[in-house]
């Protein structure tokens, strides 16, 4: 033991690194003359040079692993389905423009083929839609990648998707006037991708908000 | 603190458990080395690393940015651990009696192995006794022995770690040293 309490709190000062370079010389001036003091602060810096050899260990390579596997479940989704609880329109409204986006991608991309509204009467020769003179259409009639005769009428619109309207009965005049002798709505002319999309959605978003606000 | 960390934090705290995944990467290690100076075994040390951090995942929201996440981490281990060691019986007390009948203690039947000076001085000398001196410790003088040379944190970290002032922290520091020494001396004195 060192010879006094005062002597033994300085020797843990000092391998704390405490002590002022006037103190250490005092400190090691009385270790030189002390031999109680000398014992002691031998025993001490074997504590602490034992105590500083500790060596890091192997860490198990599993560890990680099974944290992972104990933690609570990822409460990204627990947040998502929190919010269509609280909101059940906004996500239901989400729901239905992805539902809307990927049926209208595969549509899109499964019809690169000629298509048209069903309706009889109507003649296709190869790529070409020929609505006979004299033929009335009640409705809409949509045609995609064809060319169209038109000599009938149509009550309602008429959209073209990556089509075009051959007439050779030609009417002269200007462009806007061009369809008005057959078709009594609107003529729609799309043929890029966006804007078919964009249209199909102004239809669906009708419909849809017809079928949220009876 | 570091940018990063914080990134990971504010991730964690949304759900993410891949963020949580990286934070384990830069702290198991440390956390590792810890409970096993604490525990002395490596069944344990995983046991109590793995709910460190798992505490730490569940808790997340409790840690508030102007803290700093390491002693936090810290002190969950420890905490956990001194929990740990309470509930299970003491069984690395050298100085509790063998049997209950006996006078004999741990540390007096390693001393009367049948051994050499030597040997006994290869053996337990180099790396063993160290650890096995340091579980007799009382848990708070062995948290900061364990903080300031096994993970050398500073003083002040240490304080910080274990909610303590500097002044108790160096006192358990002191205590702890002075009991280490003892009980060093009376392993090798034969
Ligand atoms: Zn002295």
């Amino acid at each position: 033991m060192a010879c006094n309490q005062v002597f033994e709190d300085e020797l843990h000062h000092y391998l704390n690194h405490e002590l002022t370079y006037e103190e250490e010389i005092n400190l090691k001036h009385h270790i030189m003359s002390c031999r109680a003091c000398q014992k002691h602060y031998q025993e001490l810096k074997r504590v602490d040079q034992k105590l500083s050899d500790i060596k890091d260990v192997e860490v198990p390579s599993d560890l990680k692993c099974n944290i992972m596997a104990q933690l609570p479940k990822d409460s990204r989704f627990k947040r998502g389905r929190k919010i269509v609880k609280e909101h059940p329109m906004i996500s239901a409204a989400v729901a239905f423009f992805i539902m809307l986006f990927i049926s209208t991608l595969m549509n899109y991309h499964s019809n690169q083929q000629m298509s048209l509204s069903k309706h009889e009467g109507v003649v296709t020769q190869g790529d070409r839609v020929i609505i006979p003179e004299g033929e009335i259409i009640e409705g809409d009639f949509i045609v995609r990648n064809a060319e169209v005769v038109l000599e009938g009428q149509i009550r309602g619109n008429l959209t073209l998707v990556n089509s075009q309207v051959i007439d050779h009965t030609i009417h002269h005049g200007d462009q806007f006037n061009k369809y008005n002798h057959h078709v009594e709505g609107k003529v729609v002319e799309i043929d890029q991708y966006v804007h078919w999309i964009y249209h199909k959605a102004e239809n669906e978003i009708k419909s849809f908000m017809t079928f949220v606000t009876p | 603190m570091d940018f990063r960390l914080n990134q990971l934090i504010k991730q964690v705290k949304k759900g993410n458990h891949e963020a949580f995944g990286e934070i384990i990467d830069n702290y198991q290690h440390a956390i590792y080395q810890h409970c096993y100076r604490m525990l002395g075994n490596h069944h344990d040390a995983q046991e109590m690393t793995q709910e460190t951090f798992v505490r730490a995942y569940t808790n997340i929201q409790t840690f508030k940015k102007k803290n700093k996440f390491s002693p936090w981490l810290y002190r969950i281990a420890t905490n956990l651990s001194i929990d740990w060691m309470r509930k299970k019986k003491p069984i690395h007390i050298l100085d509790q009696p063998v049997r209950e009948d006996q006078q004999q203690t741990l540390l007096d039947q390693i001393n009367s192995e049948e051994k050499t000076p030597e040997e006994r001085f290869e053996t337990k000398e180099l790396n063993e006794t160290i650890q096995e001196v340091l579980l007799t410790l009382p848990t708070k003088y062995r948290s900061v022995i364990v903080l300031r040379y096994v993970r050398d944190l500073s003083l002040q970290e240490i304080a910080e770690v274990l909610d303590l002032p500097v002044g108790t922290v160096k006192t358990h520091l002191h205590r702890g040293r002075e009991a280490l020494r003892e009980k060093l001396v009376e392993v090798n004195r034969s």
